[in-house]
């Protein structure tokens, strides 16, 4: 259960991405969009629970967070498909190959900021 | 249901039609900004610095992974005597100094993070443990992570390898209900192999077969800390690991 401490984490990249941006200082964070892996050991139920605790008082505060859910997705090295397949099923699903690369589904990120009108 | 025909539908043609002019976006100023950063990014720069640290000194950096109760302490007081390289030792646990102060019995340095409530050990946990360690006088650091097959998963520390491990006390179908952890193992080892004659319901075959539809060929070795024999394999494991690492240090040194 560290959804606590990825809270936090996304509230202290979203501060560094604004202040790559000093042309939004001031803005109000209308909502946050992040993308979890299924195999990125995060709970997306749980970080979205956990986030109205971990907002206010920072950046963040008040800010609605939308979670997009990202299935793992490999791409065989053997006959080139590529396809989202269950988490604990990562060969390939047409030939059954084991040389597939996860192109998709093992990070958290964050995706999207939307600003409230100044 | 429709008032105007009674057809059923929860909304009258005409109530359908109001309610998407008011659902319209109005014009606003909002502004949407397009971003792409990983929420562990911060970590990931501090395990890199680690890992950067490791590479200067040689040091082969292993990441030991399980539930609580594999034997991950217990393995190392049996391993690293046997082990031919000098060896040191972060062990993290919520409470307690008990697993540091028995590794440090083998003569090796051990160094206990104490997590509190934290499930997991993250990179600069790790980077404050290696301010304690004299780095030139060191092969393998070992790194004990906090007994979870959830979380620990996902913080790099910057280890060279990763070893999970499964107790043949657990299922055989660990690796398919804990994937984060498995996929990315480099070995994987199960452990108290002693115990098989009584636990008929375990098969290493299965856990093995699990971990292949993880699309993971890494090997993966059984072993009993009671019976140091079987340490054999993985002792060679680790010599060559830490061999194929040497070469790269000592180009850069001359």
């Amino acid at each position: 259960m560290h959804e606590l401490s990825l809270c936090e984490a996304l509230i202290s990249t979203v501060r560094r991405q604004l202040a790559t941006r000093p042309e939004y200082a001031g803005r109000r964070i209308k909502s946050l969009k992040v993308t979890i892996g299924a195999l990125s050991g995060c709970e997306p139920d749980l970080l979205a629970r956990m986030f109205p605790h971990a907002s206010p008082g920072t950046v963040a505060e008040g800010a609605e967070l939308i979670v997009d859910f990202q299935s793992a997705r490999v791409a065989c090295e053997a006959c080139g498909t590529e396809r989202d397949v269950a988490a604990n099923l990562l060969v390939c699903p047409k030939c059954g190959d084991q040389g597939v690369k996860l192109v998709a589904g093992d990070e958290v990120l964050l995706t999207g900021l939307t600003l409230a009108e100044a | 249901m429709c008032l105007e025909c009674g057809c059923g539908l929860p909304y009258s043609p005409s109530a359908r039609q109001r309610r998407k002019e008011t659902a319209a976006p109005a014009p606003s100023q909002e502004t949407i900004l397009a971003v792409h950063e990983s929420l562990l990014g911060a970590n990931d720069e501090v395990a890199d610095k680690n890992r950067e640290k490791f590479n200067q000194h040689g040091i082969l950096a292993i990441n030991l992974m399980s539930s609580p109760g594999t034997g991950k302490t217990f393995l190392l007081e049996t391993l690293i005597p046997l082990l031919p390289l000098r060896c040191g030792v972060v062990v993290g646990d919520l409470e307690t100094d008990n697993d540091a102060r028995r590794i440090a019995r083998t003569g090796a340095k051990a160094i206990q993070i104490t997590t509190g409530q934290a499930c997991h050990l993250d990179a600069s946990m790790v980077a404050g443990a290696l301010s304690q360690f004299d780095l030139g006088e060191l092969d393998v650091l070992f790194i004990e992570n906090v007994g979870n097959l959830v979380c620990p998963a996902s913080f790099d520390l910057g280890e060279a390898k990763r070893i999970a491990l499964l107790s043949v006390c657990e299922g055989d179908d660990k690796p398919a209900k804990y994937p984060t952890l498995f996929h990315k193992a480099d070995l994987m080892l199960i452990t108290k192999a002693d115990l098989l004659p009584h636990l008929p319901q375990f098969s290493p075959e299965n856990a093995e077969g699990y971990l292949r539809k993880l699309a993971n060929h890494s090997p993966c070795l059984t072993i009993s800390s009671l019976q140091p024999e079987t340490l054999t394999p993985l002792i060679e494991w680790i010599t060559q690991t830490h061999a194929a690492l040497k070469p790269s240090h000592q180009w850069k040194a001359v």
